[in-house]
């Protein structure tokens, strides 16, 4: 019996590691869940972690998860009450969204007007310059496109120019001369076509080492915004976060709080409604410019919900459901620290190529103040179809020192056998002294690339670890068994 | 004679070397008394190196063995004698093998075996990281094995397709005209 009076099943429109934690608050609050499953998927995690698992067709997984007829079908089919779209694929679909609430069923998100102005990151910044909230310095294309060029050059140096439609690390170029800014234009619009079908361009101040710091947002039907506080996801490498912390380590107080304050406001100036976040670039003098917002639930949420006790996805399933917040900005209490690092299928020693292969053993690891977020387990093969990121290591400690040894820990216990992985990688950031003192910022993993290559193993180790294979190599073994000796030794090989 | 194993890009000769009472390896030249003997769960083992024992993950996949040992995963491939000696016997530059620049899927195959091929003929398309590459006949040649089947993942390096150079054309033109 639902605990949320209206909603009595839900239809996750999403897979992989998103889809078992959006089951998992839905199996708690009793409500039926529901997820769209490709055949390449079937039987997986996510389509035994739900009630029912709804086949999808596609000529890929991917097209599959982004068909919204067919997902609306879907829903209408079994009778949804509600549609959770995850992150990725259609979550920031202004069409998807509408197309779901045109079909008589709720939509977990805000609504498709907001969507749209948010979503785009041209309409959005024009949008929150109107209300008079502080930009880094930017020029649109679509003002005034023979001019762009010189516009671009009046911002001055260094700058980014960005797909409008763009997302993630694709459309991106920055320009440190003058001499690149025409080159530049040329790439990005290339690959804002092609990733975006949409060439439109903007440029931007490019701030050097800049703090990404984001803020979760929450607001009801009713108009009230809460936040949830901020989280700082300033590692990452190539526009990809890596390491995601709360609360954003060395921040003064009061700059926290007008980080925050402002991402309240642009929320409830945009009328935004349900959970959101609003990423905001942080400059080494503390001034802070709006970057964008994210109109769904965002992959590093779950170091809020840890030094919150908040369930995030319970809240916008309450939301939606019409409920007003049940909590004041006063009564949300912040307890200790939290860290989330991203295992991904990469293989940092060739360049951080995707690693495939078939994973033969998943053992995540366990302890007061570990989540591991994932959609994996063993038998599973790891392709190139989907994102590289296998699962989220999730810590929480009482300050951020303990939660940091307690996440390098708990990565060390995490086996993942089969497929190469980032796992040693990000330990080694984590244990850098530079992270430890809370120097974080964008340029962290490249500025620090040679302290965080591979260490060569040492000769003690390096012997460990062949002996371990050698011994566990059929070949070798009955090779080494067929050797005549003297003396019987029944006994030495054990397996 | 003893067998190779590689890990991280270098080579290793182990030798097991029986001794009374157990087994020996002698591994790059240094003689150590190993063991491995199961741990609490499957997949756990206790790996013994001279009297000194630690936990280890292992889990293998045909010639490669994974070793999760304090807190890192290590790849390492047995190179055995037998795939050496094919490889050795092979006759240089009967065949050529295309492979695959970095991981990915096969999207499509558009030759199969026995195909004659023209230089730069679309063979295969491959897709990484949401990119298709197409894979080109470097020359005229026949389709000796189409190795992967659409849909299938794999690795940087693997084969994808076999090709058998055209023998030729004799000055008398006997072959009938294989070659272009």
């Amino acid at each position: 019996m639902t605990e949320i009076p209206g909603i009595r099943k839900v239809l996750i429109a999403n897979r992989g590691e998103i889809a078992v934690r959006t089951a998992r608050t839905l199996r708690r609050l009793s409500i039926a869940s529901a997820a769209v499953v490709h055949d390449t998927e079937a039987g997986g995690p996510a389509a035994r972690a739900v009630d029912e698992a709804c086949p999808i067709e596609g000529a890929s997984p991917v097209s599959a998860h982004l068909d919204g007829e067919q997902i609306v079908e879907t829903a209408r089919r079994i009778g949804a009450d509600a549609v959770h779209p995850g992150y990725g694929f259609l979550a920031e679909n202004a069409d998807f969204a509408a197309a779901v609430e045109k079909a008589g069923i709720r939509w977990i998100g805000p609504t498709p007007e907001v969507i749209r102005l948010m979503g785009d990151k041209i309409a959005s910044r024009r949008f929150v310059a109107e209300q008079g909230f502080p930009l880094a310095p930017s020029a649109s294309e679509e003002d005034e496109p023979a001019s762009f060029p010189e516009r671009a050059r009046a911002i001055g140096l260094p700058l980014l120019v960005k797909a409008s439609a763009g997302g993630g690390c694709k459309g991106m170029q920055v320009v440190r001369e003058d001499a690149q800014l025409e080159s530049a234009i040329r790439i990005a619009r290339s690959e804002a076509e092609r990733y975006f079908g949409d060439g439109r361009l903007y440029a931007e101040r490019y701030v050097e080492s800049p703090r990404h710091v984001e803020v979760q947002i929450l607001a009801d039907a009713r108009g009230r915004v809460l936040h949830l506080g901020e989280r700082d996801c300033s590692i990452q490498r190539r526009f990809q976060k890596l390491i995601e912390e709360t609360p954003a380590p060395g921040m003064p107080t009061d700059l926290r709080e007008r980080i925050c304050e402002q991402a309240v406001e642009i929320a409830r100036a945009a009328g935004y409604r349900n959970a959101g976040t609003v990423e905001f670039v942080l400059a080494p003098d503390g001034g802070f410019y709006f970057l964008e917002m994210n109109t769904r639930l965002q992959v590093e949420h779950p170091v809020t919900e840890m030094v919150t006790g908040i369930d995030l996805v319970e809240q916008q399933i309450r939301i939606a459901a019409g409920e007003p917040l049940a909590f004041a900005q006063e009564e949300i209490r912040f307890e200790g620290a939290a860290l989330e690092c991203r295992i991904c299928a990469e293989d940092p020693e060739q360049d951080f190529a995707p690693a495939v292969g078939q994973l033969l053993l998943v053992r995540p690891p366990r302890g007061e103040g570990v989540r591991f977020d994932g959609g994996i387990e063993a038998g599973q093969r790891v392709t190139p179809a989907f994102d590289p990121m296998l699962a989220k290591l999730i810590v929480h400690g009482p300050d951020r020192e303990r939660a940091i040894a307690r996440l390098r820990q708990a990565l060390r216990e995490t086996v993942l056998l089969g497929c190469t992985t980032n796992a040693a990688y990000l330990e080694r950031i984590l244990a850098h002294p530079g992270f430890a003192a809370g120097q974080v910022e964008t340029g962290f993993v490249s500025r620090h690339v040679r302290d965080l290559a591979e260490p060569d193993l040492d000769r003690e180790e390096r012997e460990r670890i062949l002996a371990a294979a050698a011994l566990s190599d059929r070949d070798f073994r009955e090779r080494a068994e067929a050797i005549p000796r003297p003396h019987a030794f029944m006994g030495a090989w054990r397996n | 004679m003893g067998y190779e194993f590689e890990l991280q890009d270098r080579i290793f000769q182990i030798h097991p070397a029986p001794r009374p009472g157990g087994i020996d390896l002698v591994i790059d030249a240094q003689r150590v008394r190993a063991d491995l003997r199961p741990g609490s769960e499957p997949g756990r083992w206790r790996i013994d190196l001279d009297g000194v024992e630690e936990d280890v993950w292992i889990a293998s996949q045909g010639d490669v063995h994974f070793i999760h040992l304090r807190g890192r995963v290590h790849r390492v491939r047995a190179v055995n004698a037998l795939e050496r000696a094919r490889r050795a016997a092979e006759p240089a530059g009967g065949s050529e093998i295309l492979t695959a620049p970095m991981p990915g899927v096969v999207v499509e195959i558009l030759v199969e075996k026995g195909a004659e091929v023209e230089a730069g003929q679309l063979l295969m398309t491959i897709e990484s990281m949401k990119l298709q590459t197409p894979i080109l006949a470097p020359e005229a040649a026949r389709v000796e094995e189409v190795c992967l089947s659409v849909a299938a993942s794999f690795e940087q390096g693997a084969a994808l397709v076999r090709l058998a150079r055209e023998e030729p054309v004799e000055a008398d033109g006997a072959s009938g005209g294989e070659s272009r």
